[in-house]
């Protein structure tokens, strides 16, 4: 049989996780990476910083406001592999991957972020699991 | 208090890159599932990621 969260729970996982990206003293961060880990993340490749607070929590989703776009990514060679959710202060609270189809992020249209580029994220919502 | 089926943690963002070179925009959207998830406070190194979450992420759309 599957295990279950009530909303109440998931609600409180969701604002557990908002709570960890507003620990810092200032707005957290949406960060895509190199290669990495949630213990030693990889080289940044576009920055984006959150609202402070980052967002709002209903029925165990976090809906994140307005994030500011990196307007200048620093951008590399390879590819994004990596995306983390932060504090301000780079303690990483959320870690994925990045790739092609099949892997937790899927960026079809290019894994590659050039120097100067625009990157920006127009919605954003993080669903505590059921 | 309601209940909902089990499953993993479930992020959904739209992501738009402008590139520098030609001044196109290309637009994803996306579904991921977190690898790790860590709630630590301010200023503490994370130490207890969770286990890497099962490969459940799906292509969507991309402009």
């Amino acid at each position: 049989m599957a295990v279950t969260h009530s909303t109440a729970v998931r609600t409180a996982l969701a604002t557990a996780v908002k709570d960890a990206i507003d620990a810092g003293a200032s707005p957290g961060k949406l960060v895509f990476r190199l290669t990495g880990s949630v213990g030693s993340p990889g080289t940044a490749v576009a920055t984006l910083t959150l609202s402070d607070p980052c967002g709002s929590v209903s029925s165990g989703v976090l809906t994140f406001d307005a994030i500011t776009s990196d307007t200048n990514a620093t951008g590399n060679a390879s590819p994004v592999a990596t995306a983390t959710l932060q504090t301000s202060a780079d303690t990483v609270c959320v870690h994925c991957a990045v790739a092609g189809s099949g892997s937790d992020i899927n960026m079809t249209g290019g894994l590659t972020v050039g120097a100067g580029d625009t990157v920006s994220c127009s919605s954003l919502t993080y669903t505590a699991s059921a | 208090m309601s209940e909902i089926q089990s499953g993993q943690p479930t992020i959904r963002a739209t992501i738009e890159i402008k590139r520098a070179a030609t001044g196109l925009v290309e637009r994803h959207e996306l579904i991921l599932t977190p690898q790790d998830v860590v709630h630590a406070p301010a200023g503490e190194q994370p130490a207890n990621a969770h286990e890497p979450a099962p490969e459940q992420a799906q292509d969507l759309k991309d402009n």
